[in-house]
C-alpha cells in the first residue's frame, strides 16, 4: 500500500512531475490512512506561491521496508487541519501557516512557531498591517486557572551556558501541570535565504543549522547534492563519513552523560564525561582539523583522507577513551543516590510517543523501534549495521542508559571500521544540480531522525530546501515528560532529551 | 582579652577559606588544580568595588536582606564558643537567641527574594521555608540534649563541657547528635545533597536562587554572610564531633583551626561522591536528623 | 563511594598545563593564517574569489580579516602558490576588530591585558554571563568546555555565572538574531558597572555564515561596546581561554 504516494529509497531524487499532486480530499485522506496504517511523517511543508502554497508531505513506512513517500496537493488561503487526529502534524501545520500564509483551519492552537516573517511577500497572521508587533515569546499560552495555579515563565536567557528558549509552566506547588515551550529566538532565516541556492555559504550554513549536528546535517546535504548532482562517494569517504558521524554521536552521548550526572549533583560521573567527551572531539578533530567536523563532509566525498596514521592513532584513542567512558558511567548505575533521581522521572508512554512522532533515542527510550540507520540505510550503513537498542522504562533512567549502549555499539562500529578503510579516492566532484528533480535525504544524527528535502527549479535552482531537525519531532515529548512531575526535575528532563534550539529554529 | 580578639578575628577572616577548602577538595575528587584556595576572598573584594543594580521593582527590604543576614550572623559567631576557649558574650539562654538569630536573618533574605517579585526568587523562599522548619527542631533537641549533659543554659557552658570524658560516658546519645547536626549543617549551608551551591539551574536551587537579583556589594555581604554561617554552624558541631583540647590556649586555637579545615574537607568529600536529593526526599532526611536528635535527647534524660 | 574514588585514581589528573606549557593542536587544526605574498601570482584573486564572506583582500599588502573568516580553509586550497596556509597557533584573540586584520609580512599581536583599574578588580576574579544570540551551540559548546577538568576555566578565578546581576561581562555568541537582540541588550543592562564585552566566533562578530540575512544583525558589535574579540568558528577552546588569560594578564608570551 502507498495511499497514493510515489515511493523512492532513501538518497535518492527523482523528477518532480513523479510526484502525485491529487485533489484535497484524496491528499489529506491518503496521509490519515498512512498514519493510521503506522506511517510516520518525516516533512510536511509549503511551497508558497501567489494563490496559496503546494504542500508536500515525506512520509517513512513502517520499519523493514526501507520505503519513504512523497505526496503533493495545492492549497489556497486555507486548508484543513489534521493536528486534532494526528498530533505529529501539529507543530509541522503551524510551520506552514507561519511560512506560506496558508490557515490550517481547526488547528487547536494556532500560534506563531518561529515568529518569523513568512517566506513570501506579504504579512504573516500574527504581524500587525505594518509589518511589526510580533514579539519572540509572546503569544497566548495555555493556561490552567485556579486559585493555587501559579505560573512559573523561563527564559529566554537561561542560566547555564544553552541557547534560548522560553518556557511557561503551570504549577500547583512544586508539581507542573503543563508546560508549554516557545521558540525562534534563534531564527537565522537559512530555509529563505536556501530558495535560489546553492551559493558557496550553502555548506557552511548546512554545518551550522546545529553546531553540535555539524556531520548529520552535512550527510543529508551531501546525499541530496550527490543525488542532484549525478555523483557518487567512493566508499572510502562513506567509511569516513560513517566514522565521523558516531564520533559526533559518542561526544554528544558522553556529554549527556556527564550532564545529567551534573544535573544531579555528581560530581565524579559530570567531571568525567566532560572531559572524555572532548576526547572524541578531538577525535574528529583527528580526521579534519575542527572539533565539530566542519570541512569534513562535502558533496561528493570528503574534504580530507583519513591516512593510514591518522586511522592508527584513532583506534588507538579510541581504546583509552572506551575504557575511561566505561569507567565513569559505570559509577551511575552503582550510586544509588542518582538512579534515585533518575528513575520514574519524566516519563513519556509508548502510546504518548508514538502519537507524536519521537524520533531518535527519545522514542527509543520509550520502546519505539525506529533507527534510520536501519529503517532507510545510507552510506555506509547500507553495507555494516550498527545494531538497534531500545528501552522500555521511558524515563530519565531509561533515555540514560540508552545512551551509553548506543555510545557501545558505535565504539565497535568505528572500532571495526577504522581498521578496514576501504581503498580508493576520497572525494568525486558533483557535477552541478539536476534541474526540476526532488532530493530526499534521512539521516540519524544523534538527536535522531534529520530529513533535508531539495526541490530545484527549471535552473537547478532550489526552489525549497526544506530542514528538519530531530528536534522538531521531539520538543512536544520534552512538554509532556513533564506533566505531574517536580518542576525542580525539569533541567534533568530537558538534559535527558537535550533538543536543539537553532536545529528547530533554522 | 587576648581569646576574645582571636576570637573576632578569626570570624572576620577565616570564614571564606573554608570554602576555598571545599572547593580545592572537590577539584581535587574530579581530578583538576580548581580554584585558589584564596578565590573567595578575591570574589568578595571585588564584587565590594562592583557597582549595584536594582530592579525598579523592589522596595527597601529587598535592600535589608543581605544587611541582616550578615549583622543575624555576626552576632551569632559572637555567641557561639570557638574551640575550647568560651565566647566573647554569653550569658544564660543565649542558645535560644543562637538559634533564633538564623530565624531572622532567614526571614530577611526570604523577603529581599519575595520582594524581586521573580517567580523563581518566590519559589526559592518557599522551599527554604519549608526546609528550615524541618530543621529547626534537630537543633533544639541538640540543645536540650547539651543543656542537660551539661546543667548550663549557655552555649559556652554546654558546649565547651564536651570533652572526651563525656564522649566515653554518653557516646550513643552523641553519636546519634553528631549525625543529626551533620544533616542540619549541611541543609542549613545549602549543600550536597540538599542543595548545590554549583549549580546553573534556576528551577532546583534553594538558597542560590532567592540571591539571583542581588549584585555588587550587597552580594559580597551575602556570600561572606554565607561563609560565616557556615564557619559558626561548623563551629557547633566541631565541638560534638571533634571535642579535644589541650589546655594550652595556643594549641587550643591552633587546634579548633585544624577541625574547621577537616570539617571542610569532609564536607568536599561528601559532596564528590553523592548526587542531590530530589526535592520532595529532602524533608524525609531532615525529619530523620530530628528522630536522630530526638532520641539522643531521650537517651539522655532517661 | 569507594568506586567513585578507585575510578577517580583510574582517571588520573586531567587539568592541562596551559598557560605555563604549549598545548599541542591537532595537525589539521586551522589556527592563525600565514600569508606570503612574495608568492602571490600577478594579479592572482583565487583565495578572495573562494572566500564567500570576503574575508581576504588581494591588494597589496595581502590581508585577512580574521573576524570574517570561517577557518574552513577554502582559500588555501584555492591558492596555486601556497601563498594562504594556517599554522595550528590558536592565539588569535583581539581587543580590537580592526587587530583581526592579519597582513602578509607582519607578525600578528594577540590580545593585551585590560588597563589598570579594571585589571587590578578582574585580575584574580572574573564572572561572566553567556548570551547565544543565534548561535549554532558549537561556540556555546566549547564555551562550555572550559569549566571541565581538563581545561578548568576556576582555577584562573573565571567563571560563568547564572545572574548577570553576578556577572562582570557579557560573553556573546551567534549573530544576534532580531529575535534576540531586545534580551541580549536587557541582559547587558543587568550588568553592574564596570562591565566587559567579549564576543566569541565569527557569528558574534560579524554574522559568520549568516552574514546580511534580513534575520540577523552581523554580530554584537555595534549593539554593544566590545572589549575582546575571539575569532573561529567555532574558536577552539583554547583560543577562547587564551583570550581570557590575555585579557585578565594572566597569560605567558
Amino acid at each position: 500500500m502507498s495511499f497514493g504516494m510515489k515511493t523512492f529509497y532513501n538518497g535518492t531524487s527523482f523528477n518532480r512531475s513523479e510526484i502525485p499532486k491529487p485533489d484535497n480530499d484524496t491528499f489529506f485522506q491518503g496521509v490519515l490512512d498512512a498514519i493510521t496504517a503506522g506511517w510516520r511523517v518525516c516533512s510536511y511543508f509549503g511551497v508558497p506561491n501567489a494563490a496559496g502554497a503546494t504542500l508536500y508531505c515525506v512520509m517513512s513506512a513502517r520499519a523493514g521496508s526501507g520505503t519513504l513517500g512523497i505526496v503533493a496537493t495545492s492549497v489556497g488561503r486555507s486548508f484543513p487541519s489534521l493536528a486534532n487526529v494526528c498530533p505529529q502534524l501539529h507543530l509541522f501545520e503551524r510551520e506552514i501557516a507561519e511560512q506560506c500564509l496558508t490557515r490550517p483551519e481547526g488547528h487547536p492552537w494556532f500560534k506563531p512557531v518561529r515568529f518569523q516573517k513568512p517566506l513570501c511577500e506579504g504579512n504573516g497572521f500574527w504581524h500587525d498591517s505594518d509589518g511589526g508587533g510580533l514579539l519572540p515569546g509572546v503569544m497566548d499560552f495555555y493556561r490552567v486557572e485556579g486559585e493555587e495555579v501559579h505560573e512559573v515563565a523561563v527564559g529566554p536567557v537561561h542560566a547555564g551556558i544553552i541557547e534560548p528558549g522560553h518556557f511557561r509552566f503551570q504549577c500547583h506547588g512544586e508539581e507542573v501541570f503543563h508546560l508549554e515551550i516557545s521558540l525562534g529566538f534563534q531564527h537565522r532565516g537559512i530555509e529563505r535565504v536556501l530558495i535560489g541556492g546553492p551559493t558557496p555559504r550553502t555548506v557552511h550554513q548546512m554545518e551550522t543549522i546545529a553546531g553540535d549536528t555539524t556531520v548529520g546535517h552535512g550527510q543529508a546535504y551531501c546525499m541530496n547534492m550527490e543525488s542532484l548532482g549525478g555523483v557518487f562517494a567512493s566508499p572510502r569517504a562513506e567509511t569516513v563519513r560513517g566514522i565521523a558521524l558516531e564520533l559526533e554521536r559518542l561526544a554528544n552521548h558522553t556529554g549527556d552523560l556527564g550532564a545529567i550526572a551534573g544535573d544531579v549533583g555528581y560530581l565524579p560521573t559530570a567531571s568525567f564525561c566532560g572531559r572524555i567527551r572532548g576526547d572524541f572531539l578531538n577525535m574528529t578533530a583527528l580526521l579534519c582539523g575542527s572539533r565539530f567536523g566542519r570541512g569534513l563532509l562535502r558533496p561528493g566525498g570528503i574534504g580530507y583522507d583519513c591516512d593510514a596514521a591518522i586511522a592508527d592513532e584513532l583506534y588507538t584513542r579510541l581504546q583509552s577513551a572506551r575504557e575511561d567512558l566505561a569507567g565513569a558511567v559505570a559509577l551511575l548505575w552503582n550510586s544509588p543516590s542518582v538512579m534515585a533521581r533518575l528513575e520514574d522521572v519524566g516519563m513519556v508512554t509508548e502510546a504518548d510517543a508514538r502519537e507524536i512522532g519521537l524520533v531518535g533515542p527519545a522514542a527509543r527510550a520509550c520502546g519505539l523501534n525506529r533507527d534510520v540507520r536501519r529503517d532507510h540505510p545510507f552510506g555506509i550503513f547500507r553495507m555494516s549495521q550498527i545494531p538497534v537498542i531500545t528501552a522500555t522504562t521511558c524515563d530519565v533512567a531509561a533515555r540514560t542508559m540508552l545512551r551509553w549502549l548506543e555510545a557501545e555499539r558505535s565504539l565497535d562500529f568505528i572500532d571495526e571500521q577504522v581498521r578496514h578503510l576501504p581503498r580508493g579516492g576520497y572525494r568525486n566532484q558533483p557535477a552541478g544540480v539536476a534541474a526540476d528533480r526532488c532530493a530526499v535525504a534521512l539521516t540519524e544524527g544523534w538527536r535522531g531522525e534529520i530529513c533535508h528535502v531539495a526541490l530545484t527549479d527549471g535552473q537547478g535552482r532550489f526552489e525549497r530546501y526544506k530542514i528538519v531537525d530531530p528536534s522538531f519531532h521531539n520538543w512536544s515529548g520534552l512538554g509532556l515528560s513533564l506533566r505531574n512531575q517536580q518542576i525542580s526535575d525539569f533541567p534533568l528532563c530537558n538534559k535527558s532529551f537535550n533538543l536543539s534550539y537553532c536545529g528547530f529554529d533554522l | 582579652m587576648t581569646n576574645g580578639i582571636i576570637h573576632i578575628f578569626l570570624a572576620l577572616v577565616m570564614p571564606p577559606l573554608l570554602l576555598g577548602v571545599i572547593g580545592k577538595t572537590k577539584a581535587a575528587f574530579a581530578g583538576r588544580v580548581g580554584a585558589p584556595f584564596l578565590q573567595p576572598y578575591y570574589d568578595i573584594l571585588r564584587l565590594l568595588h562592583k557597582g549595584t543594580v536594582f530592579s525598579t521593582t523592589t522596595s527597601w527590604i529587598f535592600r535589608a536582606g543581605p544587611i541582616v543576614a550578615l549583622a543575624t550572623t555576626a552576632v551569632a559567631a559572637l555567641l557561639i564558643p570557638f574551640g575550647a576557649h568560651p565566647s566573647p558574650i554569653s550569658f544564660d539562654g543565649d542558645m535560644i537567641l543562637y538559634a533564633y538569630l538564623f530565624a531572622l536573618g532567614r526571614f530577611f533574605t526570604m523577603s529581599a527574594a519575595l520582594d524581586t517579585g521573580s517567580s523563581f526568587e518566590g519559589m526559592g523562599s518557599a522551599r527554604e521555608a519549608t526546609y528550615s522548619c524541618l530543621a529547626e527542631p534537630t537543633l533544639f533537641f541538640a540543645l536540650i540534649t547539651l543543656s542537660r549533659l551539661s546543667g548550663s543554659y549557655s552555649l559556652s557552658g554546654m558546649l565547651v563541657n564536651i570533652n572526651l570524658g563525656v564522649w566515653m560516658h554518653t557516646s550513643a546519645a552523641l553519636l546519634l547528635l553528631v549525625g543529626g547536626m551533620f544533616i542540619v549543617l549541611l541543609a542549613e549551608n545549602c549543600r550536597i545533597p540538599f542543595d548545590d551551591p554549583t549549580t546553573h539551574l534556576e528551577l532546583t536551587m534553594i538558597h542560590e536562587v532567592m540571591v539571583l537579583d542581588h549584585s555588587g556589594p550587597a552580594l559580597a555581604i551575602i556570600h561572606y554572610a554565607a561563609a560565616l554561617k557556615l564557619f559558626v554552624l561548623g563551629a557547633f558541631f566541631v565541638h560534638l564531633a571533634l571535642p579535644y583540647s589541650t589546655g594550652n590556649p595556643f594549641l587550643d586555637w591552633g587546634l579548633f583551626i585544624i577541625s574547621m579545615l577537616e570539617l571542610a574537607v569532609v564536607i568536599g568529600v561528601v559532596e564528590s561522591v553523592m548526587a542531590r536529593l530530589r526535592l520532595i526526599r529532602i524533608p524525609q532526611l531532615l525529619v530523620a536528623a530530628t528522630i536522630l536528635a530526638a532520641f539522643s535527647t531521650l537517651l539522655v534524660i532517661r | 563511594m569507594f568506586k567513585a574514588i578507585l575510578t577517580r585514581f583510574r582517571q588520573g589528573h586531567r587539568t592541562m598545563a596551559y598557560p605555563d606549557a604549549p598545548q599541542p593542536l591537532p595537525p589539521r587544526f586551522r589556527g592563525l593564517p600565514l600569508l606570503d605574498a612574495s608568492r602571490c601570482g600577478d594579479g592572482c584573486r583565487a583565495c578572495a574569489e573562494a572566500c564567500p564572506y570576503g574575508a581576504l583582500a588581494p591588494s597589496a599588502p595581502l590581508t585577512l580579516d580574521m573576524g570574517k573568516c570561517l577557518f574552513c580553509g577554502d582559500c588555501a586550497a584555492a591558492c596555486p602558490h601556497d601563498a594562504v596556509t594556517f599554522s595550528t597557533d590558536a592565539r588569535l584573540a583581539s581587543r580590537s576588530r580592526e587587530g583581526l586584520t592579519v597582513a602578509a609580512g607582519e607578525k600578528y599581536h594577540p590580545a593585551g591585558a585590560l588597563e589598570g583599574e579594571l585589571l587590578r578588580l578582574f585580575g584574580r576574579s572574573l564572572k561572566l554571563r553567556e548570551v547565544s544570540a543565534g548561535g549554532c551551540n558549537a561556540c556555546e559548546a566549547d564555551t562550555n568546555v572550559l569549566s571541565t577538568i581538563g581545561w578548568d576555566l576556576g582555577r584562573f578565578g573565571i567563571q560563568f555565572v547564572a545572574s548577570p546581576r553576578h556577572a562582570d561581562g557579557l560573553f556573546v555568541t551567534g549573530p544576534v538574531t532580531e529575535n534576540m537582540r531586545l534580551a541580549l541588550l536587557d541582559t547587558y543592562k543587568a550588568i553592574p558597572e564596570p562591565k566587559l564585552v567579549i564576543v566569541a566566533g565569527a557569528c558574534a562578530i560579524n554574522g559568520g555564515p549568516f552574514k546580511d540575512h534580513a534575520e540577523v544583525h552581523n554580530g554584537a558589535d555595534g549593539l554593544l561596546p566590545v572589549d575582546l574579540y575571539i575569532p573561529g568558528c567555532p574558536p577552539s577552546p583554547l583560543t577562547i581561554l587564551d583570550g581570557l588569560l590575555r585579557l585578565v594578564g594572566r597569560a605567558r608570551e
